[in-house]
C-alpha cells in the first residue's frame, strides 16, 4: 500500500469502523434477533453507507482495498473482543450472530487474521487477494481488475494462499 | 510461526512455482510430477505435499458470503479528488474527511499573509450556493462573535470554480474526543473536566443564538496538548436556517447524524439549544459508558450500570439531559456544565431522576411524534414517492427505502413497548392500519425490506391483539423470506417463530407445531443448540403442548429452555421469567400447586426487579399467583392478585385487549365464587365480546368464556341459554382438541350440571363419568378438577345407589384432604355431600357432625352469606327434620332462604327449593297457612323456571299435597299426588316415588281410605327396597305405614308381622330408644296406637328388656 493510500486509509478506516461499530451496537442493544444480523447485510450496509457519502476518491481500486481492510479490521476486532468477553465475564455478545458465518468458515477469525498478516509478510499479493475476496466479496474478475493482475494468476494465487491459510489456521 | 517448510520469501516463491505447476495437472498425475519437480529437495517436496493436502477447490474456507458485495460498489464510485486544486484563494493540500454535508480538505491560503492551515469544507451538490453565501454574509457578524477558545472559528465562505459553496474554518489538529478518552484511558474525572469545557463552549455559542445541531464526537476534537475544540459551530445556521417542520418534506436531506440527534430533530421539528444539550448528553453517555445510549422497553439504560465508577447521581444528570421533551431538560448547556462540576466536586446535583410514572406518562406523546414521522416515511417508501431521490440510482433508492423500513421497524417497536392506555392503543391501531394498507403494492421496496416491514406489522398487530391481520402479514413475510433468503437464514427462523407463536395463540396447534419445529431446527443449526433464541422457540413449542394438554412434553421443553436461559446470565433473565411463568401454569394444571407457586414467585421476582411494578408481564405473574390461591381455596388472596393484574392490564392494553379479557375472565370466576353473580355475568359478556372480535370463531378462549358464562347463567336459572352456550363451547373445543381434552371435559361438566337440574340423573352420571375418564388420564387423581368431578359424580350416584355414591364421596374427601389439608372449600363440599349421603343412608349420628362441620368450614372460607353456606344449611335442616328437631330445621332454612334470596333472583330454582323445604317443615309444625303460602310460591317459581314435569316440580307438588291433606283438603291433595306419580314414574326416580307414595298413603289413611292407603304404602316399600338397606329408617317407616294400612284394612295379622319384623331390626340397630330417629319413632307410635298395642309397647319392651314376641 502506497503512502498515499495509507494516508487516505487513516481517514477511511475509522469512518468505516465507525459505521460498522454503530451497527454493531445497535445489534448489541436490540432485544430482538434482528434480521440485519446477517453478516452479508452488515457488509452491505457498511459499503452502502460509504457510497451514500459520495466518495470523492478517484481510485476505486484503492478505495476497495481500503474498505476491505476496514471490514477485516471491524470483524476481527469484534471477534477478538468476543473472545475476551467469552474468557472474561462469560457474557455472550449478541453480535456473535453477525460473525457466525465468518466464524464457521474460518473456525477462528482471529487466527485467520494473524495468519493473513504472516502471509502478507511472505507475499503481499495472495494476502491482498484473500482480503478482497473474503472480506470484500469481490469476484475473481474484479480482483483482477483492481490489482491489475491476470485473472488466471489471481486464481492460482488464491488456491495456494487458501491451502496455506487453512493449514496455518488448523495448526493453531 | 509454524513448522511447515522454510518461511523465507525466497523459499516461498519456489514452493509457489511448484504448487502452481502441479495445480495445472490432473490430481492423479501430481504425485509423480512432484517428485520430478523437487528432485532431491525433500523439504520442498514435503512442504508442497502438505499444502496440496490442504487444497480443496470445493471447500468454502475463506470464501466470501454468498452475496456479491462489490458489484454495485464498483459502478458507483465516481468523482475525482480535489487534492492539489485551487479553490478561491486556497490550495487544497489533502483530504481530511468526508461527511454528510461534503468533503473536508486541509487547505492553505495562497495569497495574503495568513498562511495558517485551514479546514475547507466543500459542500455537496444540492445546496444553493447563492443562498449559502448570502446567509454567510448575514450571519457573519454573529459568527464573528463566536470567538471562544473551545470553538473552531468559521473564517470564510465562497464558491468553487464549478459552483459549489465552500466554508473555511479554523483547522484543528486533533482526535475526536471519544478516541482521545479511550486511547488515553482517561478516568471519569478528567473526562468530565474535559466535557465541561465542551459544555461551556456550546453555551457561549447558544448565547450568540447559534445552535450547533450536529454535536457528535467527531465534531469535538482534542489536540495533543489536550485542548478541546468544537468544530462546525454555525454551519447549521448558514445551511439550514429556521427549518419549518410543516413545509419540510420528510425525505429532504437533513444535516444531522441520527445517532446523536435529539428527538425533535428526528421528528423534523424546529430545534433550539435544548437539542444541543440532548446531543451533549448522548456524547457524554457514550464517553462514560463506552456504548451508545438507548432507551429500552420500560427502562432506560443507566450509565451507572455500565460504568461502575459513577454513582446514581450521574444517572440523574444524564436522564435530565436526555429527556425527550426539550423543555424538561437542562435549560442551558451551562446548567449541565454546572451540575457536572457539582458532581465532580462531590456536591449534590440539581438534577433528579424522573419517576417511572412520569416517564410512562410522557413516552407516548414523544413517540407519537416520531411515529407519525415514521408512518409518513413508510407511506412514502411504499408509495414510491421518492422524487427527491430520483436522481440517484435504483439501487441507492432501494437502500434508502430499506433503511427507512428499518427505522420504521425500530420506531414501531418502541411505540409498541411503551404505548399505554386504551386511547393510545386505538390511535396506534389506526396508524398501523393506515401504514399497512399502503403495503398492498410495495413498489420501490426490496423483498428484504418488505419482509421486515411485514414482520413488523405482524408483530404490531399481535401486540394490538389483532391476530387475523397479524397472521396475514406474517404469512407473507415467511413467503418472501423463503424466496429471498433460502432456508439457511435466521431471519426466516425468526418469522417462523413469530408466526408459529401466533398460530399457537389462535388455536391452530398442528400448523404452529410444524412451523416452530422448523424454526427450532434452523436456529439450532444456525445459531448453535444453546443459543438464547433456541430457548425462545423451545418455550413457544412448550406453549403448543400446554394448550394441547400434553403436559409432560410441555414441562420437558420448558425445563430445556430454562437451562439455556440460566446459562445465558443477564440476557437470559427475561426468558427465564417467562419460562417460570409457563412452567408455573403447567405444574398448576397437573395439580402440583406448591411447585407451581414457587415458579410463579420466581417469575414475579425477576419481572418486578427488571421491569418495575406495573409492567404487563408482572400482571401475568400476578394472575398466575391468583390461580394458585384459588386452588388453595384462598378466594380473597386470589381476588387481590387478580385485581392487581387487571389494573395493570387495563392500564397497559386497554379494556378490549384479549389479555385484559383473560384477566377479567379470572376475576369474574372469582366473583362468582364469592357470590357476586350479576357482576360476574356482566363481566363475562364483556370478555366474550372482546374475544369474539380478537379471535377467529373457533378459538379456545372463546370456548372458555362461553363455558364460564354457561355456568353463571345456569346458576341464575336460565337453563336454555346456559345449555345453548355450553353446546357452543363444547363444539368449539371438540373441533379444536378432539374428544379427550381437559377443556372438553370442562364443557361436559357444565352439561352434566344442566342435565341434573333438568332431572336427567342418568345423563348427568354418564357425562360425569366421561369427564372423569378424561381427567384421570390427563391429570393426577388428586387434581382439583378431578376431585370436583368425583364429588359431583358421588352426588349423582348417591341418588341411585347410596353405597356407591358414598364410596365415591369418601374417595373425593380423602383426596381433597390429602391435597389441601382438612380446612378447604373442596373438603367442605365433599363433607357436605358425604353428610347428606350418610343422612340418606339413615346414619344420622355420623351425618350430623359431618354436615355441621361442612357448614362451619364454608362459613369460614366463603363468609356466612355465600350460597354454599345455604346448601349446607339445607342439608343440616333436612337432617334436623329427620331427627325431629323441627325448630333447628326451621332456623336453618330461614337462614338459607335469606342467603339464597340475596344471591339469586327470587325466581330461581334454589330459592324455590328452600321455600319448599321450609314450607314442609312449617306444615309439620302445624303452621299450615304460612306453609301454604311458601309452597304456592315455590310451585309458581318451579313451574316457570325449571318447568313442569321435573323432579323439582314433583317435590313441590308432594309438599303441597301434604299441606293440603293436613288442612283437610283431601281431594286436592290426591290430585297433587297423582300428578307427582305421573311425573316420577317415567323418570325412574324410585326414591322420590317411594317418598311420595308414602306421604300419599299416610294422607289417605288419615282420611280413612285404608285400601288405597295400603296400595300406596306397598308400592312405596317396593320402590324404596331397591334403594335402601333393610335397617334404613325410611324404609322401616314405610313398612310400618304399610303395616298400619294393613291393620286398618282388617288384615291385623299381616300388619303385626311386619311390625314385629321392624321392631327386631330397630332393636338390633339402635341400642337406646332415644337414638331411634324421630320419624321412625313416630311411625312405630302411630302403628302401636292404631293397632292398640298398649301397655307393653315397643319402647317399653326395649327399655325393660322384654321381647315383644315373647310376650
Amino acid at each position: 500500500m502506497g503512502a498515499d493510500v495509507q494516508k487516505v486509509a487513516t481517514h477511511w478506516i475509522p469512518l468505516v469502523y465507525d459505521e460498522v461499530h454503530a451497527l454493531a451496537k445497535r445489534f448489541l442493544l436490540s432485544e430482538r434477533v434482528n434480521h440485519t444480523l446477517q453478516p452479508t447485510a452488515l457488509v452491505h450496509e457498511t459499503y452502502l453507507h460509504l457510497l451514500q457519502q459520495s466518495v470523492p476518491l478517484a481510485d476505486r481500486a484503492r478505495f476497495l482495498q481500503i474498505a476491505t481492510r476496514a471490514m477485516r479490521q471491524v470483524l476481527v476486532n469484534h471477534a477478538r473482543r468476543h473472545r475476551c468477553l467469552k474468557r472474561g465475564s462469560g457474557r455472550t455478545l449478541p453480535l456473535d450472530e453477525t460473525l457466525v458465518v465468518f466464524e464457521e468458515r474460518s473456525w477462528d477469525l482471529v487466527a485467520l487474521d494473524e495468519a493473513l498478516t504472516r502471509l502478507a509478510e511472505l507475499d503481499p499479493l495472495p494476502a491482498r487477494i484473500i482480503e478482497l475476496r473474503f472480506f470484500g466479496g469481490l469476484t475473481m474478475q474484479e480482483i483482477s481488475d483492481v490489482l491489475e493482475v491476470p485473472k488466471r494468476s489471481v486464481e492460482r494465487e488464491w488456491a495456494m494462499a487458501r491451502a496455506w491459510l487453512r493449514r496455518a489456521v488448523r495448526d493453531e | 510461526m509454524n513448522d511447515h517448510g522454510d518461511s523465507s520469501p525466497l523459499r516461498w516463491q519456489e514452493t509457489k512455482r511448484v504448487f502452481h505447476a502441479l495445480l495445472k495437472l490432473p490430481p492423479e498425475d501430481r504425485e509423480s510430477a512432484l517428485v520430478h519437480l523437487c528432485g532431491d529437495d525433500v523439504r520442498l517436496r514435503q512442504e508442497v505435499q502438505s499444502l496440496l493436502s490442504h487444497h480443496d477447490p470445493h471447500d468454502q474456507f475463506v470464501e466470501p458470503p454468498k452475496d456479491r458485495l462489490a458489484a454495485g460498489l464498483l459502478q458507483s464510485i465516481g468523482g475525482a479528488t480535489r487534492v492539489d486544486q485551487h479553490v478561491g484563494p486556497y490550495r487544497l493540500i489533502r483530504e481530511l474527511g468526508s461527511g454528510g454535508m461534503g468533503d473536508v480538505y486541509l487547505a492553505q491560503r495562497t495569497v495574503g499573509s495568513l498562511r495558517e492551515p485551514v479546514a475547507l469544507k466543500i459542500l455537496k451538490r444540492g445546496m444553493d450556493t447563492e443562498d449559502v453565501l448570502r446567509r454567510f454574509q448575514t450571519e457573519r457578524e454573529s459568527l464573528a462573535l463566536l470567538n471562544h477558545p473551545h470553538i473552531a472559528r468559521l473564517l470564510d465562505a465562497g464558491s468553487t470554480g464549478d459552483g459549489l459553496p465552500y466554508l473555511v474554518m479554523e483547522y484543528v489538529e486533533g482526535r475526536p474526543i471519544d478516541e482521545f478518552c479511550e486511547s488515553g484511558d482517561l478516568g471519569v474525572e478528567p473526562k468530565l473536566e474535559l466535557f465541561e469545557k465542551v459544555c461551556s463552549a456550546a453555551h457561549a455559542a447558544h448565547e450568540q443564538l447559534v445552535v450547533h445541531r450536529d454535536i457528535k464526537p467527531s465534531n469535538i476534537l482534542v489536540t495533543q496538548e489536550g485542548v478541546v475544540k468544537l468544530l462546525d459551530f454555525g454551519i447549521a445556521k448558514i445551511l439550514d436556517p429556521e427549518r419549518d417542520a410543516a413545509t419540510t418534506k420528510p425525505d429532504t436531506p437533513r444535516p444531522f447524524t441520527p445517532r446523536y440527534a435529539s428527538p425533535e430533530q428526528v421528528a423534523g421539528e424546529s430545534v433550539g439549544p435544548a437539542s444541543d444539550v440532548y446531543s451533549l448528553g448522548l456524547v457524554l453517555f457514550e464517553l462514560l459508558a463506552g456504548e451508545a445510549f438507548r432507551r429500552r422497553a420500560g427502562a432506560t439504560i443507566r450509565v451507572s450500570a455500565l460504568c461502575p465508577e459513577v454513582s446514581r447521581e450521574m444517572d440523574a444528570v444524564l436522564s435530565t439531559a436526555l429527556r425527550h421533551e426539550a423543555d424538561r431538560r437542562y435549560r442551558t448547556a451551562h446548567e449541565l456544565e454546572a451540575d457536572l462540576r457539582r458532581y465532580r466536586h462531590g456536591q449534590p446535583v440539581l438534577a433528579t431522576e424522573e419517576s417511572v410514572s412520569e416517564r410512562l406518562g410522557r413516552s407516548w406523546r414523544r413517540h407519537r411524534v416520531a411515529f407519525v414521522a415514521a408512518a409518513l416515511l413508510v407511506v412514502a417508501v411504499i408509495g414510491g414517492a421518492w422524487q427527491a431521490l430520483q436522481a440517484q440510482r435504483e439501487r441507492a433508492k432501494a437502500v434508502a427505502a430499506d433503511e427507512r423500513a428499518e427505522q420504521v421497524a425500530d420506531v414501531f417497536e418502541g411505540m409498541l413497548m411503551e404505548a399505554n392506555g386504551e386511547a393510545q392503543l386505538t390511535e396506534l391501531r389506526q396508524l398501523v392500519d393506515m401504514a399497512s394498507q399502503r403495503i398492498v403494492d410495495p413498489k420501490g421496496l426490496s423483498p428484504e425490506a418488505e419482509a421486515l416491514i411485514r414482520q413488523t406489522f405482524g408483530r404490531a398487530y399481535v401486540r394490538l391483539g389483532a391476530y387475523q391481520e397479524a397472521s396475514s402479514h406474517l404469512r407473507k413475510a415467511v413467503l418472501i423470506a423463503r424466496q429471498v433468503f433460502g432456508e439457511n437464514d435466521e431471519s426466516i427462523a425468526e418469522t417462523l417463530h413469530e408466526l408459529g407463536g401466533l398460530l399457537s395463540h389462535t388455536g391452530a396447534y398442528d400448523e404452529a407445531e410444524e412451523l416452530l419445529r422448523e424454526a427450532l431446527e434452523q436456529r439450532r443449526r444456525i445459531l448453535g443448540p444453546r443459543h438464547i433464541a433456541v430457548a425462545g422457540t423451545l418455550h413457544e413449542l412448550a406453549m403448543v403442548f400446554t394448550r394441547r394438554a400434553e403436559y409432560v412434553s410441555a414441562e420437558s421443553f420448558l425445563r430445556q429452555s430454562i437451562s439455556i436461559c440460566e446459562e445465558a446470565g443477564d440476557i437470559g433473565e427475561e426468558g427465564l421469567a417467562t419460562n417460570f411463568g409457563s412452567l408455573g401454569s403447567v405444574l398448576r394444571i397437573v395439580g402440583k400447586v406448591d411447585e407451581s407457586e414457587k415458579c410463579y414467585l420466581r417469575s414475579l421476582e425477576i419481572r418486578q426487579r427488571r421491569l418495575g411494578e406495573n409492567h404487563p408481564l408482572v400482571g401475568l405473574a400476578l394472575g398466575g399467583l391468583s390461580l394458585v390461591r384459588s386452588d388453595r381455596g384462598d378466594v380473597r388472596g386470589a381476588e387481590d392478585f387478580v385485581r392487581r393484574a387487571l389494573a395493570i392490564f387495563e392500564e397497559s392494553f386497554g379494556g378490549d385487549h384479549p389479555n385484559t379479557a383473560l384477566c377479567r375472565n379470572r376475576l369474574a370466576g372469582i366473583m362468582s365464587q364469592r357470590g357476586e353473580v350479576e357482576e360476574a355475568v356482566d363481566f363475562y359478556y364483556q370478555v366474550l365480546e372482546t374475544r369474539r372480535e380478537a379471535f377467529p370463531e373457533v378459538h379456545p378462549m372463546i370456548a372458555e368464556t362461553l363455558c364460564n358464562l354457561a355456568i353463571l347463567i345456569h346458576d341464575q336459572g336460565d337453563y336454555e341459554e346456559a345449555e345453548r352456550l355450553c353446546w357452543e363451547s363444547l363444539d368449539i373445543r371438540q373441533e379444536l382438541f378432539g374428544d379427550d381434552h381437559p377443556s372438553v371435559a370442562r364443557s361436559l361438566t357444565v352439561m352434566a350440571g344442566i342435565a341434573l337440574v333438568k332431572g336427567d340423573a342418568s345423563e348427568a352420571e354418564s357425562l360425569y363419568r366421561e369427564v372423569l375418564d378424561i381427567q384421570e388420564a390427563k391429570f393426577s387423581l388428586d387434581h382439583p378438577e378431578t376431585n370436583y368431578t368425583l364429588r359431583r359424580l358421588g352426588f349423582v350416584v348417591s341418588g341411585r345407589d347410596l353405597k356407591e355414591g358414598r364410596a365415591l364421596l369418601e374417595k373425593a374427601r380423602a383426596s381433597a384432604i390429602r391435597v389441601h389439608g382438612p380446612q378447604h372449600a373442596d373438603v367442605a363440599e365433599a363433607e357436605d355431600l358425604l353428610g347428606r349421603c350418610l343422612m340418606l343412608q339413615g346414619e344420622y349420628e355420623a351425618a350430623e357432625p359431618m354436615l355441621d362441620g361442612a357448614l362451619e368450614m364454608r362459613r369460614r372460607v366463603f363468609g356466612r352469606t355465600h350460597p354454599y353456606c345455604a346448601d349446607s344449611l339445607c342439608n343440616v335442616a333436612h337432617l334436623a327434620k329427620a331427627m325431629g328437631d323441627l325448630e333447628k330445621a326451621e332456623r336453618a332454612l330461614r337462614e338459607a332462604l335469606a342467603v339464597r334470596d340475596a344471591y339469586f333472583p327470587r325466581a330461581h330454582h334454589q330459592v324455590a327449593a328452600v321455600l319448599r323445604q321450609l314450607g314442609d317443615v312449617l306444615s309439620d309444625q302445624g303452621k299450615l297457612e304460612e306453609a301454604r303460602e311458601l309452597l304456592t310460591e315455590s310451585l309458581e317459581i318451579t313451574e316457570s323456571v325449571v318447568g313442569a314435569g321435573t323432579v323439582y316440580h314433583a317435590d313441590v307438588l308432594s309438599s303441597l299435597a301434604k299441606n293440603q291433606s293436613a288442612r283437610g283438603e283431601g281431594e286436592a291433595a290426591d290430585e297433587c299426588w297423582s300428578q307427582v306419580v305421573e311425573i316420577l314414574e317415567p323418570l325412574d326416580d324410585e326414591r322420590q316415588l317411594g317418598a311420595a307414595m308414602l306421604q300419599w298413603s299416610r294422607s289417605l289413611l288419615a282420611r280413612g281410605e285404608s285400601f288405597e292407603a295400603h296400595q300406596r304404602a306397598s308400592s312405596a316399600v317396593a320402590s324404596l327396597r331397591g334403594l335402601l338397606t333393610e335397617d334404613h329408617p325410611y324404609l322401616l317407616s314405610a313398612r310400618l305405614a304399610e303395616a298400619r294400612a294393613a291393620d286398618a284394612c282388617g288384615n291385623r295379622e299381616a300388619g303385626r308381622e311386619v311390625y314385629l319384623d321392624c321392631c327386631r331390626v330397630i332393636e338390633s340397630r339402635w341400642l337406646e330408644p332415644e337414638q331411634v330417629p324421630f320419624g321412625l319413632r313416630n311411625a312405630v307410635r302411630e302403628f302401636e296406637q292404631q293397632a292398640e298395642v298398649t301397655g307393653d309397647d315397643f319402647f317399653e319392651a326395649v327399655v325393660t328388656g322384654r321381647r315383644i314376641d315373647g310376650r
